[in-house]
């Protein structure tokens, strides 16, 4: 099913590509339109603010535009978005080092991050545990994690954008399921799942 | 089993991407041992469940913002920054002032050629003479004007980018001064103020004065109309009346926020639910959100470049209100005709150039 989605995700964006390429600003919104919010999850994990997060991904964006004419329509499009704002992300932050601010650990981050009222109300102890488990990887192994799970990049993609081996990713994933199973073993009961 | 191995392939299992041979060795491996059908729900489970809080994406507001920092890009003619686009003109005049009438240069011109008389003048000099002997300054002003039916964009010595809008005009120093950086509009713009935290950017109109350090935002402020607007794209900006200048009355802006003065100075601060409504304009769209006729009529005079007459319940209709957007790629005829129709009204062309005419059936 997923594969599914996939393919038609992948002809429209060809096309939006295409019309990239012939300098048609229609591609290149619906482009935008669509990576906008995924990129700018992505960003903000490396640069923890939104403003940032959104200048790293119209920096990107406007890149793409200048050098339209040398964009490749072969179907990498999703990695080459992800590498370019990934690149993006490090230059920025390499220029904020004097502001360097105490807390660069995810954990810390999530402890002085104001808890958002939903997951209170709709809030599942599991989802949270869940959350709470996941910031609690190192940081490149939940960088790998979350660029399958929540990204949607596959091995091949993510070995990619990080310059390492498709193995790599794989025991990277694997790695990070066997510690969510401890963190998260309490909801699992001798007689079954408890959630 | 290699447990590293046994994870992948339990994923794909859960997933669905497994190869026949593969599925059937984890449906043996599961039906083994009780806890590894545990297992199997907990990884779908998790998976099923978010492992990050998502963060709100405002894509709209987001591809507006966009579009007021690089919009230049999708607009035909030379990239440059700094000059604007085939079909826009600038109007680039040095007016040379002094801190009097102009009759003091000609003062400054003979005092100057008659060197041997200046000693004796400044010795007999009445305070305020001696200032105006002094401290001639010659200010080089130039102006930025946007005709009708034109927008221009321009970039200031301090990189501020400006968008000036139909019918308007932006006077501003050649260099902006050490301590303060000051332009005069009158009309509509847009600026995206460069950070310079040792200099406040202040743009002054007929009646208001707006300071900001960095930040993006548009003033509406023609002279012929009663009121003034500051809609905030980005940062905050700080919204007086020109005679308040103890600064009393100023009132904060803040993004996605806008300031209007009222006639009597007053400043007041609203939210904006629709950004496209006050900015829209930067991007080559018109859009009115139940706008009173009166405005929208003005607002297509100065954009086209045309006059509208109004035929018949001329009265009634100025209290009429209009929601619609257009673009620049829509011909005017098409943008007419949809107003006219919304007013229960037709339209035909004037007998002068540029001129129209609504009129009842």
């Amino acid at each position: 099913m997923e594969s599914a989605t996939n393919d038609g995700r992948k002809k429209r964006e060809d096309r939006w590509v295409e019309e990239v390429r012939e300098g048609k600003k229609e591609g290149f919104e619906a482009l935008y339109r669509f990576y906008y919010p995924r990129l700018c999850q992505f960003v903000f994990r490396y640069v923890k603010s939104k403003a940032a997060a959104e200048d790293v991904v119209h920096n990107v964006f406007h890149k793409m535009w200048k050098n339209r004419e040398g964009l490749k329509n072969n179907g990498k499009l999703r990695a080459y978005l992800y590498t370019a704002v990934r690149n993006e992300s490090f230059k920025y932050l390499n220029k904020c080092k004097r502001d360097a601010f105490t807390g660069l650990d995810g954990l810390t981050f999530l402890e002085s991050r104001e808890i958002n009222p939903e997951e209170k109300i709709n809030g599942e102890e599991f989802q949270k545990a869940v959350e709470i488990a996941v910031k609690k990887l190192p940081k490149s192994r939940r960088n790998i994690f979350l660029m399958s799970r929540e990204d949607h990049l596959t091995y091949r993609e993510i070995a990619e954008v990080l310059e390492i081996s498709i193995k790599t990713v794989e025991t990277q994933i694997s790695r990070s399921l066997k510690h969510l199973r401890k963190e998260l073993a309490h909801f699992i009961s001798s007689e079954g799942i408890s959630i | 089993m290699d447990e590293n191995i046994s994870w992948t392939k339990l994923l794909r299992y859960v997933r669905g991407g497994c190869r026949p041979e593969e599925r059937a060795e984890v449906e043996e491996w599961i039906a083994s041992d009780a806890g590894h059908e545990d297992l199997i729900l907990f990884l779908e489970k998790v998976l099923d469940t978010p492992a990050e809080p998502k963060e709100d994406w405002d894509v709209d507001s987001a591809w507006l913002r966009y579009n007021i920092r690089h919009g230049r890009d999708f607009d035909e003619g030379p990239e440059e920054e700094e000059d604007v686009s085939a079909g826009e003109k600038i109007q680039n005049r040095r007016l040379e002032t002094s801190t009097g009438k102009k009759s003091h240069t000609l003062t400054w011109g003979l005092v100057a050629a008659a060197a041997a008389m200046i000693s004796l003048i400044l010795l007999f000099t009445v305070p305020n003479e001696q200032e105006v002997v002094s401290e001639v300054q010659t200010e080089t002003l130039k102006e930025i004007v946007s005709e009708y039916g034109q927008r221009t964009h321009f970039r200031l010595s301090d990189g501020t980018r400006v968008i000036v809008n139909a019918g308007s005009r932006i006077t501003t120093p050649e260099t902006f001064s050490d301590s303060v950086r000051r332009v005069r509009l009158e009309g509509q713009a847009f600026f995206n103020v460069a950070t310079d935290s040792a200099r406040p950017f202040l743009v002054s109109t007929d009646r208001a004065v707006t300071e900001v350090l960095g930040t993006k935002f548009g003033i509406w402020a023609y002279p012929e109309d009663e009121l003034v607007e500051v809609t905030v794209a980005e940062g905050k900006v700080a919204l007086r009346s020109k005679q308040d200048t103890a600064h009393v009355g100023a009132k904060e802006i803040m993004r996605n926020q806008k300031g209007s003065l009222s006639p009597t100075g007053i400043a007041r601060v609203t939210k904006v639910e629709n950004m496209a409504v006050h900015l829209g304009w930067t991007e080559g769209k018109l859009v009115f959100s139940d706008e009173h006729f009166s405005r929208v009529k003005k607002a297509l005079e100065r954009y086209y470049n045309i006059h509208i007459e109004v035929e018949n319940d001329s009265r009634k209709l100025k209290g009429r209100r209009f929601t619609g957007s257009f673009t620049d790629s829509q011909p005017l005829e098409e943008v007419l005709e949809a107003v006219a129709l919304s007013l229960d009204m037709e339209y035909r062309e004037g007998t002068s150039d540029n001129s129209h005419t609504f009129f009842k059936k």
